[in-house]
Parts: C-alpha cells; sequence; structure tokens
C-alpha cells in the first residue's frame, strides 16, 4: 500500500513539476512579450521599434526631443524614421534639423547624400537642408554651378528622384548646357525631365530643337522625356506666337498634330494630360481650339482651359468676330460660362447673322446670369 | 395677345433646345475634396493628406498626393492610405460649386504633369530659372517641390479660396516672401490644416 501511495505521490509531484514548468515558462514569454511593448529592442524589427518610440506623440513633443539629440543621434532617427516609409513622421525632425542645419558642413550634407546606405527620404530631407544653407533668400540668382553638390546631379549612382530634385530646385546658366543636355541623352528618368527644363529657361530655342528631335522619336523614348519635350515645346511656340518666327504657323500645326496623337494613343493619362496642359498654355486659338474640339480630352480639363484662355476669348471678341471666331467663343461659354465677359457677349445679342448662333449666345448669356462663373485673373499674369 | 404668348413661348423653347452644353457639373461624389489619414502604426497625431481625383476610391486613379518618394501624382487609394486610419474629407470652407471642383481636379491633374518633387521642409517651394523672373503668381511649372499639404492648398487658394495663413498672407500662389514664408515650416502640417477646412465625412469615399 505504501509503495502504491509512495508512487502516486512521486506521479503528483511530477505532473505538478511538469505544470508548473509550463506555467513558468508561458509567464516568461508574457513577460518578455511586456517588455517588448514597453520599447525594449527584443525581437522585433527596427521599424516596429522606431514605431512604437514615437507612436502617440504629437509633432510639437517630437520636434522637442529631437532637439535635445546630439547631432550623431538626429542622423541616425532620420534614417530610422526613414526606414518607416511614413513621410509625415519626417517633419518634426527635419524642422529639428533646419534649426541646427549651421552644425553640418556642406561636406557632410554631400557625403550623407552620396552614401548608398542611406534611404532616398533620408537625402530628400538633406537635399532640402543644403538648399536651405547655401541658397539664402539674399542670394536669389546664385547657380547651382557655385556650389559643391553640383556635382551630383550627374552621378548616376545617386537616385534618379534626388538628382532630379536638385536639378528642378538649381539656377543654370549657359555654361550648364553641356552636363544638362548630357543627362538628358542618356538618362530616360525624372532627371531628364528636369533637365530638359532647365535647359528650355536657358534657351527656349535649344530646348526646342532638342524637344522636336525627342517628339520624332517619340516611340523610343521614356514617358518622362515625351512630357518634358510637349512642355518645351509649347513653352517655345508661347513665346513666338504672334508672328515672331516666320514659320511659326506649320510649327505650331505640327505640335497640335503631335499632341493629337498622344491624345489618340497614348493609354499613360499623366502624358496626355501633359498634351491637354501644353496645349492650353500657349495660348493661342489654334491650339485652344483643338482643345475645345478633341474628344478625347476630359471636360474638367477643358474647363481648366476655357478659363486659362480668357484673355484669347476677350480678344476674339474684340471688334467685328467673324462666323468661326464667334462658333469658338460660343462652344467655350457653353463649357465654361464667364461672368466677365457678359458685356462682350451682350454687344452682339441679337446681331449674328447665323440665327443658330444668335440663339445659342441667348442661351450662353442666360446660363451666365444663373450659373455664371468668375474668370481666375492670375492667368492673365502669366502671359 | 394669346398669338404672342405662344410665340415667345416657341422661341423660349427653341433656345433651349438649341444650347448645347457639353458640360454643366462634371463633378461628381467626392471629387476635388481633401482627404486625409493618419499615420502608420499607432501615429495618430501626424497625417497625410491628399485630394480626390475620382469620386469616390473605387476608381483606379483615386486621390492626387505626394508621397515622400516620387513626384505629385495620381494615385491609388490603398497607396493613399497604407493601411493606416482614414480620417475624413473635407472640402473648403467658403462654398465650391461643382464647377470650382472640376478645376480643383484639373489644377491636381496639372501638378501631377509636372514631375514635382517631394519636400517636408515646408509645403511649396518654387524656381523662377536663371533670371529668377516669377511674374505675380506661381504657376505649376515654377512650384518644385510640395508636400502633401501644399498639394491641397496649392489647388484650393489657387482658385481663391483661402485655407491656411494670416488675413494678409494666407494666399500660397502669391509670389510675395511673406506669403511663401507663411507655409514654411512646422506651423502647418496635414492634421493642422485640416482645421481650416470644413468636415464633409468621416467615412472613407
Amino acid at each position: 500500500m505504501s509503495k502504491v501511495l509512495k508512487q502516486t505521490f512521486v506521479s503528483i509531484v511530477t505532473l505538478c513539476v511538469i505544470v508548473s514548468l509550463i506555467f513558468i515558462t508561458v509567464d516568461l514569454t508574457s513577460n518578455e512579450n511586456s517588455t517588448r511593448a514597453a520599447g525594449s529592442s527584443g525581437s522585433f524589427s527596427p521599424v516596429e521599434n522606431t514605431f512604437k518610440k514615437y507612436a502617440n506623440k504629437e509633432a510639437n513633443q517630437l520636434k522637442s526631443e529631437f532637439r535635445k539629440l546630439k547631432k550623431d543621434e538626429l542622423i541616425k532617427e532620420l534614417n530610422a524614421i526613414s526606414e518607416t516609409n511614413d513621410e509625415g513622421l519626417l517633419i518634426p525632425i527635419a524642422s529639428a534639423l533646419e534649426e541646427r542645419k549651421s552644425e553640418f558642413s556642406n561636406g557632410e550634407l554631400i557625403k550623407f547624400i552620396k552614401d548608398k546606405e542611406n534611404k532616398s527620404l533620408s537625402k530628400n530631407v538633406i537635399v532640402d537642408i543644403y538648399y536651405s544653407k547655401n541658397f539664402e533668400q539674399n542670394s536669389p540668382n546664385k547657380t547651382l554651378s557655385d556650389t559643391d553638390i553640383y556635382n551630383l546631379i550627374s552621378d548616376k549612382a545617386i537616385e534618379d528622384e534626388i538628382r532630379a530634385k536638385i536639378i528642378g530646385k538649381g539656377k543654370f546658366q549657359n555654361a550648364d548646357l553641356p552636363i544638362l543636355k548630357q543627362i538628358l541623352e542618356t538618362e530616360e528618368g525624372i532627371a531628364a525631365f528636369h533637365s530638359l527644363k532647365q535647359i528650355s529657361n536657358i534657351s527656349p530655342t535649344e530646348a526646342y530643337e532638342l524637344s522636336q528631335e525627342l517628339l520624332d522619336n517619340k516611340d523610343n523614348i521614356s514617358k518622362e522625356k515625351q512630357a518634358a519635350a510637349l512642355k518645351a515645346t509649347a513653352k517655345y511656340l508661347k513665346a513666338n506666337k504672334k508672328n515672331k518666327i516666320k514659320n511659326y504657323k506649320e510649327l505650331q500645326s505640327k505640335f497640335i498634330a503631335q499632341s493629337k496623337e498622344v491624345l489618340a494613343v497614348e493609354s499613360d493619362m499623366a502624358l496626355k494630360d501633359t498634351a491637354v496642359f501644353s496645349l492650353s498654355d500657349i495660348r493661342s486659338k489654334e491650339a485652344f481650339v483643338e482643345v475645345l474640339n478633341n474628344p478625347n480630352i476630359d471636360t474638367e480639363l477643358k474647363i481648366f482651359a476655357v478659363n486659362q484662355n480668357y484673355s484669347l476669348l476677350k480678344e476674339m471678341l474684340g471688334t467685328n468676330i467673324s462666323e468661326s471666331d464667334m462658333a469658338v467663343v460660343i462652344k467655350a461659354m457653353e463649357i465654361l460660362p464667364l461672368k466677365d465677359l457678359e458685356t462682350e457677349l451682350n454687344s452682339y445679342k441679337g446681331k449674328l447673322i447665323n440665327q443658330q448662333f444668335n440663339e445659342r449666345l441667348d442661351s450662353v448669356l442666360l446660363n451666365i446670369k444663373t450659373n455664371g462663373h468668375n474668370v481666375n485673373k492670375k492667368w492673365i499674369d502669366g502671359e | 395677345m394669346k398669338n404672342k404668348i405662344i410665340v415667345f413661348i416657341s422661341v423660349l423653347l427653341i433656345s433651349i433646345s438649341l444650347y448645347n452644353p457639353e458640360h454643366t457639373n462634371a463633378a461628381s461624389g467626392y471629387q476635388g475634396w481633401a482627404v486625409y489619414r493618419d499615420g502608420v502604426q499607432g501615429q495618430s497625431y501626424i497625417w497625410h493628406a491628399g485630394l480626390m481625383y475620382a469620386a469616390n476610391s473605387s476608381y483606379t486613379n483615386a486621390v492626387i498626393q505626394n508621397r515622400g518618394t516620387g513626384y505629385v501624382r495620381t494615385d491609388t487609394w490603398s497607396s493613399f492610405i497604407n493601411g493606416q486610419n482614414f480620417k475624413g474629407i473635407y472640402r473648403p470652407k467658403a462654398t465650391a460649386t461643382n464647377v470650382d471642383r472640376d478645376l480643383f481636379v484639373a489644377m491636381g491633374r496639372n501638378l501631377a504633369s509636372q514631375y514635382i518633387s517631394y519636400t517636408v521642409m515646408q509645403q511649396m517651394a518654387v524656381n523662377g530659372g536663371p533670371n529668377g523672373s516669377l511674374g505675380s503668381y506661381f504657376e505649376p511649372a515654377e512650384i518644385t517641390d510640395m508636400r502633401c499639404d501644399g498639394v491641397v492648398e496649392y489647388i484650393y487658394e489657387w482658385e481663391g479660396f483661402r485655407v491656411w495663413g494670416s488675413n494678409s498672407f494666407w494666399d500660397i500662389s502669391v509670389n510675395n516672401p511673406n506669403n511663401l514664408q507663411e507655409h514654411m515650416g512646422f506651423a502647418v502640417r496635414p492634421e493642422v490644416q485640416k482645421n481650416y477646412l470644413t468636415l464633409v465625412t468621416t467615412s472613407s469615399p
């Protein structure tokens, strides 16, 4: 009997030990999770740890914490936050960095941008810090080539979007044309887009010639380069309308045809939109009429174009408007009834030879009274 | 007299039938309104902003936004929301017509055609080219970088709908150092900006 009792006792004790061990193991695991939740490195990824560190902290509080960090810690935290891909979290740390920009030399900032270990988000912030240090408001015409960040624009080891940002924000001059052309010729991304845009700022004629080469070869170039070429061409045509160049009509006709083709066959919406906005930007009757009549253009973009081309329409209504021009104006007003053209339109009320136009004009004037929209005169400034 | 009334009504009916607006009100759903979501993984205080390009979130291209990488673009709803909490649809405080909303969306599409970089430092930065020659107003082609709330701010204020800023310098599109300065730095951020708009709904579009 005692033997049986002994065996039973041993079994019970063994069972208790096993159960205890189980409970101890569970308890230890629970404590470890609590420790992780409190912010220790535990087995969470660095990104998760960053989130936990900054969770439920308001931006001002975060900025206050960042202000207290040492310089190298600040950079380390910038990278840690960039790893999260939450650009919003960058706002307070970038603000702290901006306040402390004098602590960083240009060399350190350049080195950071070149370092492949640093994420694009971090580099984006550092480019802004560099610009803030070197291109203050009191040196608005300082060119990029006066600074050491200039050397980065053609460094293909650096991300396209970072180089595009540097190029886009910079001021360039004639001496920079070779390097900008080289980027345009050898690349297809947004750095190439902004290079052609900057060429267009320096020499619209040269940019136009480069653009026509690109558009003649559009099937073999990127969407970004096509977009840049459309915009540079429009800029050239806008600057040279009113017969500043001899064969303007032919050049404009060619561009309208190029844009029509983009609208007809292209599937990329941003590129199609570029074609529309480029046509509207020229502010010429022929380009505007194309926007009005093209069935591949959304109504909201036609509304935009009417608003933008108010001055053109006002000029067309000036004196003795032709029947064809009146058709254009009436159609434009049926898309966007502009109150600001009511007086001019009223002067033609009942006086048009085409009776249908008279009736449509009456309808337009009625619609202006009830649904008329005020033109955005900011567009006039850009003409 | 009766004949005159009949003639008048007939002319009126003919005029109305000949009225051929290609468009009356194109804006639908939530097009043109600003949308916000909070930060990633428990960061509920720091938000992200965008503008509704489409009527609702079911469209492939639903939003116009500028994330930290890339440039201002039309984008999917999932890219905008990024697994976070939707915080609301907002509109300008002043009443905007459907035509205004069309213009908001159109300006958003214009910005998306400019390959505008991202900046975290301020709502918007500009570049006038080699001569620094900028007009009285910053046009889309002159903008170099934008923050997410800058996209909303510029689109609304270009059309005269005030969002953030003092009585004198609220319009971010005006070429005046004070106006740009007003929109720099830390004072305005997406979660602050929304306080200067009117909530439409907290339901996801």
